[in-house]
């Protein structure tokens, strides 16, 4: 049947037929469905290393920012109040004549440096009358001049030993001068400590009921019901019949007989468990 | 640019050796998908996925037989994906039939390509698709029946009828273009 007349020309006119198309279209169309594809395996290839690598440097940023926050802290505390215009210009470790290794070494440079451009800028910063004075070795001596009476302000210090580890280096307090009290180690436990108890709190606050002071810890279901006029607590549930059998009745169903021990019915296999609920 | 040497530069992704083919190509494969397709959009839709699975699948292509046939059977299996065969076969068991009496054979000369294919395009899917399989692309009866899932028999009483249904069309198309003339 193939080669019918009618199929014949049929499919002389149809097989070789190009309809109108518009092929720049359909380009655009097809590259749209192709390009795709590599771009979601490039994602797949990349993606992952790169989520890796920016969790490692996160993880060690984190790691070694806390350390050096720790180990910083004594040279923080001996770098602050660097180059304080107003006092002498002789350096207190010099005349103290003690200083961390850091420091003698002449690693404070870089921030003197700072200091001094800080001071270019802004000028010389005039000292308030009352306020003390900051040094170099964290020590401070009252405005008022070379007093020697002991600021109140601030307590006896930590000693450096502690904070520097290097005994030697650990300078003397001087009459006139009361060291800063910046236990900056102390802190750090503390709130690590505070972080430990806040983290064995209960996650999920509990109702006020279970925590009434007066009363104590309650669970729900135990609590005390109101009685109604007749003594019975009813609660809106059905109470054994007097009778003694199962069959129950609702509540306001006509009074029920009061017994003697309390319970509501004597014959019933629950009177002793509600005597128990009722005496407690 | 030659037919080798674009289908290595396909093979090779490069874009500008793909779309030399699209361009080349699209005019006429849009008319084997509009053949298939019910409607032009649908066609386009065909065209487009056909191109597709063209390019990424160009590793296929053996180079021995023709690179259009292929081109075609890969936009008649597109075609025939895009339909749902349930609902063909169970529009083949429901269709009404067409009395069997013979049509009278239409001069097909007196119509325009175009007309002929809109008479395709009006067919019903299951007709119109193993009419195009068996009169147009040369499928026997046995191929036809093994593509679309049904038996030898049933592809042989479908083309029967969408021939009548056809040349009915193509008749009562070439009385109202002889009355609009």
């Amino acid at each position: 049947m193939q080669n019918d007349p009618f199929e014949k020309e049929l499919r002389g006119r149809l097989h070789d037929y190009e309809s109108p198309a518009d092929p720049d279209m359909t380009w655009l169309n097809v590259q749209e469905k192709l390009s795709p594809r590599t771009k979601r395996r490039g994602a797949i290839w990349w993606w992952l290393p790169g989520l890796l690598l920016i969790g490692a440097s996160a993880w060690f940023a984190a790691t070694n920012l806390s350390g050096a926050e720790e180990a910083r802290t004594p040279d923080a505390v001996q770098v602050t109040g660097q180059a304080v215009p107003g006092l002498a210009q002789e350096s207190e470790v010099e005349r103290i004549g003690q200083a961390t290794p850091t420091t003698a070494n002449g690693d404070l440079s870089s921030s003197a440096t700072d200091k001094d451009r800080e001071t270019a800028v802004n000028g010389p910063r005039q000292p308030q009358a009352g306020e003390p004075r900051r040094t170099r070795s964290g020590l401070t001596r009252s405005s008022s001049g070379n007093s020697t009476t002991r600021s109140e302000a601030f307590l006896t210090p930590a000693p450096v030993s502690e904070l520097v580890n290097t005994p030697g280096n650990v300078p003397a307090p001087q009459p006139g001068f009361a060291r800063q009290t910046v236990d900056d180690a102390t802190e750090v436990r503390a709130a690590r400590l505070a972080v430990r108890q806040l983290a064995t709190l209960p996650l999920v606050p509990l109702p006020k009921t279970f925590f009434d002071p007066a009363k104590g810890p309650r669970l729900p279901g135990f609590h005390k019901k109101e009685k109604s006029f007749l003594g019975h607590r009813t609660n809106g549930r059905r109470r054994p019949s007097p009778a003694g059998n199962n069959r129950t009745e609702p509540r306001g169903n006509g009074p029920a007989r009061a017994q003697p021990g309390g319970g509501t019915a004597a014959g019933s296999p629950l009177c002793p468990v509600i005597s128990w609920f009722r005496n407690r | 640019m030659t037919l080798t040497t674009i289908i290595e530069g396909c093979r090779r992704g490069r874009p500008e050796h793909q779309r030399e083919l699209v361009l080349r190509y699209s005019g006429q494969l849009l008319s084997v998908a509009r053949r298939y397709a019910p409607d032009n959009a649908t066609a386009q839709d065909v065209l487009q996925d056909s191109f597709v699975r063209i390019l990424q699948k160009i590793d296929q292509y053996a180079g021995t037989g023709s690179f259009e046939g292929w081109m075609r059977r890969v936009v008649i299996s597109v075609a025939l994906k895009r339909l749902d065969r349930k609902w063909v076969r169970r529009e083949v068991s429901t269709e009404e039939h067409p009395d069997d009496r013979s049509v009278a054979p239409v001069a097909l000369h007196r119509l325009a390509t175009e007309d002929i294919m809109a008479c395709v395009a009006s067919l019903p899917d299951g007709y119109r698709q193993v009419f195009n399989l068996y009169a147009i692309e040369g499928y026997n009866h046995r191929e036809i029946s093994q593509m679309m899932g049904f038996s030898e028999s049933t592809s042989r009483s479908q083309y029967t009828r969408a021939r009548q249904s056809l040349q009915l069309l193509l008749t009562d198309r070439k009385i109202t273009l002889s009355h609009a003339e």
